[in-house]
């Protein structure tokens, strides 16, 4: 003969074991890690803020030095035609003084790619050099230029000398405030 | 075994007494003394048992099966009859005859030879019928009992079970019918409780840790509300401070496209190559050159370590010379 009441109290307990037990145990095991992730966090927190004034320090300090990084491109203010006459300018008396030939001058459209901090400003020209002078040229060219970013570089021989074909983008800073 | 192991035992549901006046007793005579699997036995004496519906244990002893029919269902796993762990006893003490128990209600058996004939129990045997008993089983001696003598030889014959005793009783019907039934009657009640308290805690612990996380969160997000704009700034640092690096990598090509420049030139001239042209575009190399030497100018150029993949693309034997025209391209590393 079965049991009905005990088999009753068996099942409820099987039944509550399995439906209520498990369930709020293993949710309570999530609950505990999260809640040792937030304690973690806070701790991390509290730091931060004992260490408020340190870190203020260093983002005023920062900010001034990425304030000076800008200065190695273009100004932000500066229109793209007076950048491209300035170095249009600047190469020509390099040439002048290396006693080569500044053959053609040609000016792209300036863009820019997504999060960079600066506009390219294509900026191609042709010059006719020795060909013992032209890595001192080039030396000298990036020296006294601000800084710009060499895509494509062609030499040609013509009779003594060297065609220079070179292609750059001029940097112009993009953003008023770093 | 001692009467404080058979009471464990007892209230363990493992051993039990079948009383005298709740079974049936019948001794027959048997060939064969294997021991008989309940179906058989009442598969084979059925027909014995007085009760419609009945449970049934056996023994042999000397030539002869004894048989208990009993209504009353009992679910332990040893079922000893009173009456034969009372001949046990009393053949101990050399007792052949007639014994009768003044119980209520009365108990008689009839040991013969050290066998057990008949057990019978009724609410009162009168002289009369006793003189019939012992003259239908040709004995001679009497043994009366009052109540207490009774109790003291119950007690005495549960001290005498022996191992052999409980071996010879020993019943376990594997179904599983009966295994849910054990595991319902012996389980059920100590589950519950520890569910209850499993749960209990479980349940205390879940009020305990809901309180704290909630707590900790509120908390966490208070405090980083004071150092958002902190967090922020180092943020834009760090992004404006990445894209410095990325371009700082981007100019150093500058200067390493000047060093490539420059040594080509050189190992132009010492190996007296006319130069063609030559094309750097993003990481394309091309050069063209006008030499004697091919073989000579491209390990050259393959040693300075510029390059991946170099190799000689094309050559032009010129018709009034040894020199070829030799294109080389390769990938800046």
């Amino acid at each position: 003969m079965i049991d009905s009441k005990k088999t009753l109290i068996f099942l409820v307990s099987l039944f509550a074991y399995i439906n209520f037990y498990v369930p709020l145990n293993e949710s309570n095991v999530k609950d505990i890690a999260r809640l040792s992730l937030y304690e973690q966090k806070l701790k991390a927190e509290n730091s931060f803020i004992e260490n408020k004034n340190e870190i203020g320090t260093y983002i005023e300090n920062s900010k001034s030095i990425l304030a000076d990084n800008k200065k190695i491109m273009h100004d932000v203010s500066m229109q793209s035609s007076i950048i491209f006459n300035k170095q249009q300018s600047k190469i020509k008396n390099l040439s002048l003084d290396f006693n080569a030939k500044l053959v053609n001058v040609l000016w792209g459209e300036p863009h820019s790619v997504d999060n960079s901090l600066h506009v390219n400003m294509p900026f191609t020209f042709i010059v006719q050099i020795e060909p013992k002078k032209l890595s001192e040229f080039l030396i000298k060219l990036l020296k006294e230029s601000k800084a710009m970013t060499i895509k494509q570089v062609f030499f040609v021989k013509k009779k003594k000398d060297i065609l220079v074909n070179i292609q750059v983008h001029l940097l112009k800073y993009k953003y008023e405030q770093s | 075994m001692t009467k404080k192991l058979f009471e464990l035992l007892k209230k363990l549901d493992l051993i039990d007494i079948l009383n005298i006046e709740d079974s049936y007793f019948k001794t027959l005579i048997s060939k064969k003394s294997k021991k008989l699997s309940k179906d058989v036995l009442l598969f084979n004496y059925s027909e014995y048992s007085p009760y419609a519906k009945f449970d049934i244990y056996s023994n042999f002893d000397k030539g002869n099966i004894n048989l208990w029919f009993t209504d009353k269902k009992q679910d332990t796993t040893v079922v000893l009859p009173e009456s034969y762990i009372l001949l046990n006893y009393l053949k101990k003490n050399d007792i052949n005859g007639l014994v009768l128990f003044d119980t209520s209600p009365k108990k008689l058996l009839v040991i013969k030879d050290g066998t057990l004939k008949r057990q019978i129990s009724k609410s009162s045997i009168t002289p009369y019928e006793i003189e019939l008993i012992k003259k239908e089983f040709a004995i001679n001696d009497t043994y009366k009992y009052d109540k207490k003598e009774y109790e003291n030889h119950l007690e005495n014959a549960i001290n005498n079970i022996s191992f052999k005793d409980v071996i010879e009783f020993f019943s376990i019907e594997i179904n599983f019918k009966n295994i849910f039934n054990l595991l319902i009657k012996k389980v059920s009640i100590p589950l519950s409780i520890f569910v209850t308290i499993l749960l209990s805690i479980e349940v205390l612990n879940y009020a305990y840790v809901q309180e704290k996380l909630s707590s900790t969160k509120e908390q966490y997000k208070l405090l980083k509300l004071k150092t958002t704009e902190l967090r922020d700034s180092i943020y834009e640092i760090e992004d404006v401070s990445n894209k410095y690096v990325s371009l700082g990598k981007e100019l150093e090509n500058n200067s390493r496209l000047i060093e490539i420049v420059e040594s080509i030139s050189e190992v132009l001239k010492e190996v007296n190559a006319s130069f063609l042209f030559l094309k750097i575009s993003d990481a394309d190399f091309n050069l063209k050159v006008d030499t004697n030497q091919t073989s000579v100018v491209f390990g050259k150029i393959v040693n300075l370590g510029y390059f991946d993949n170099l190799k000689i693309h094309s050559t032009i034997k010129m018709r009034y010379s040894n020199n070829e025209q030799v294109l080389i391209k390769g990938k800046i590393k």
